[in-house]
């Protein structure tokens, strides 16, 4: 597939940016012509990313807990000293555990919102002081799920925080869009995600990895499980300039899953 | 440009219109084939000459015609890849509460709307198997999905699109016949200064202009959005960036749909 440079010279900061969907939005950032920094919990992950990447001048890492309110500022520091401006936020690291209601602890449920809700209002919070230092406006785009759809008996704590990204994503997007630079703020809701899939998960939906995949997939009426550039691409749409309209939306981008 | 069309072939219905003539445009220079049909026998023509592309007469309300057109397109180009569902009528300006709505007017905004575009992808479907998958994109409205107490019938007409694009989406998904909608919200058409004047006259304000304000007041990001904010819309849902799309809402608005 042929990129445009729609993102040509803008800087990108993607949380979560090592693995599954968060290193797809890195790769396609950076395919189309945007100064990216990722972050990630894990340090050596995000060394070992450096060394692929290897463009220094265009890419960098730092370690962040996005649930840390001095890791945002650390990171948006080190943002406008490195590249001089901030332009984009993916707001896409997110933490997941199955546990009732019962079964969950109210530390863990805190905890669980920290890294899943919290931590997007503070990246709303200090990215948009950021891009508007510069007063160039931008874009955000915050991971939300499926599971924001509809109620899972296993997964309160997780759905609860990305019913509250939708609905931050649109208080913001009132907040900021109206300003003479705005800054346009989307959510997506991607599907599941194959390299997401962990084979315990698969294990106990289907006794093996083999059938959970394939009950997996029947679930996904296009006939397979989403891949991170799946949900990359709609990333990059929704923070590129042919998006200008667009603001406040929750985007689907889950093979049917949702029908 | 990047060619992100090249080796497809598409119809947009409503050719000739604002949205229809700026998707047109766009799709051709991502290296589209392209066939626009309109009821408007000359506005085809008018704008297919000075596109570039095939135009011709089409009432979409009349079944057999679709069949023709789509034969047509398979014809000259080979095959089918996109349907862009962009026909439609606003209904009439007078007579327009629930209460006001005559049945006739009722009844036609619903058969251009609705089975205007259930003929369209109805006639399309075999075609984009034969292609192997493909997309359908219809226009639905933000008036599909808020109340429209001064358009009635245009309203309910955009409702049944959104609904019928996901009953399309999920038959069609298993042979890669991907089905969207997009809601565009207040845009900047030949139609918005009569827009203005007949929303002036109904609401007993003193000038068109104070209804251009009260409407701009409406739309979080405080302006109107463009054609071309739709095409690219399009563009998206048309092109295999969108590939793992289906059944969605894709919402152009300026944030309309959130206040």
């Amino acid at each position: 597939m042929s990129f445009t440079d729609r993102l040509s010279g803008k800087v990108a900061i993607v949380t979560g940016g090592t693995l599954g969907i968060g290193r797809g939005v890195v790769d396609r950032f950076l395919a189309e012509g945007a100064l990216v920094i990722a972050t990630a919990r894990d340090a050596g992950r995000g060394a070992d990313l450096e060394a692929r990447i290897g463009r220094r001048d265009v890419f960098a890492f730092m370690q962040q807990d996005v649930g840390q309110e001095e890791d945002w500022q650390r990171l948006l520091a080190f943002a406008l000293q490195r590249f001089g401006k901030l332009d984009i936020l993916v707001n896409n690291a997110a933490a997941s555990a199955a546990a009732t209601i019962a079964e969950t602890g109210v530390k863990d449920f805190r905890s669980m919102l920290a890294s899943n809700l919290t931590s997007v209002f503070m990246g709303m919070k200090f990215g948009a002081e950021a891009m508007l230092r510069d007063s160039s406006g931008g874009a955000i785009v915050n991971l939300s799920s499926v599971a924001a759809g509809k109620g899972h008996a296993t997964l309160p704590a997780y759905t609860a925080a990305k019913m509250g990204v939708e609905g931050l994503t649109r208080c913001a997007a009132l907040e900021y869009g109206a300003a003479s630079q705005p800054i346009r703020i989307n959510a997506v809701r991607p599907g599941y995600i194959e390299t997401d899939l962990s084979g315990e998960f698969l294990t106990s939906i289907g006794g093996s990895i083999d059938v959970g995949l394939e009950i997996m997939r029947s679930m996904h009426p296009i006939g397979r499980i989403g891949q991170p550039a799946d949900v990359a691409a709609m990333i990059a749409f929704l923070v590129s300039d042919e998006a200008a309209f667009i603001t406040g939306g929750i985007f689907s981008t889950d093979g049917g899953y949702q029908l | 440009m990047t060619g992100r069309l090249r080796g497809k072939v598409a119809i947009i219905t409503g050719g000739a219109g604002d949205f229809g003539q700026a998707i047109a445009a766009l799709f051709l220079s991502e290296g589209a084939k392209v066939l626009i049909s309109d009821v408007d026998a000359d506005g085809a023509e008018k704008t297919a000459s000075r596109l570039g592309c095939l135009g011709v007469q089409q009432d979409v309300t009349d079944e057999s015609r679709w069949h023709a057109v789509v034969a047509l397109a398979e014809k000259e180009f080979g095959q089918l890849n996109v349907l862009v569902n962009n026909a439609g009528t606003e209904g009439s300006m007078e007579r327009v509460s629930p209460e006001d709505t005559p049945l006739a007017e009722f009844r036609r905004v619903q058969a251009v709307n609705v089975e205007g575009t259930f003929l369209g992808c109805r006639a399309a479907i075999p075609a984009l198997r034969r292609a192997g998958g493909g997309s359908i994109i219809n226009l639905s409205s933000i008036a599909g999905l808020l109340a429209t107490p001064f358009q009635t019938a245009y309203g309910a007409s955009k409702a049944a699109v959104k609904q019928l694009t996901k009953s399309v989406a999920s038959y069609g998904a298993l042979e890669g016949i991907r089905c969207n909608a997009i809601h565009p919200g207040q845009m900047r058409t030949k139609m918005i200064e009569a827009i203005y004047a007949g929303t002036a006259k109904r609401l007993g304000m003193a000038s068109a202009a104070e209804a251009e304000a009260r409407f701009k007041a409406m739309i979080p990001m405080g302006d109107l959005g463009t054609a071309e904010d739709v095409s690219h819309a399009a563009l998206f849902l048309a092109s295999n960036e969108s590939r793992y799309v289906t059944g969605t809402s894709l919402v152009v608005d300026g944030g309309m749909d959130m206040v």
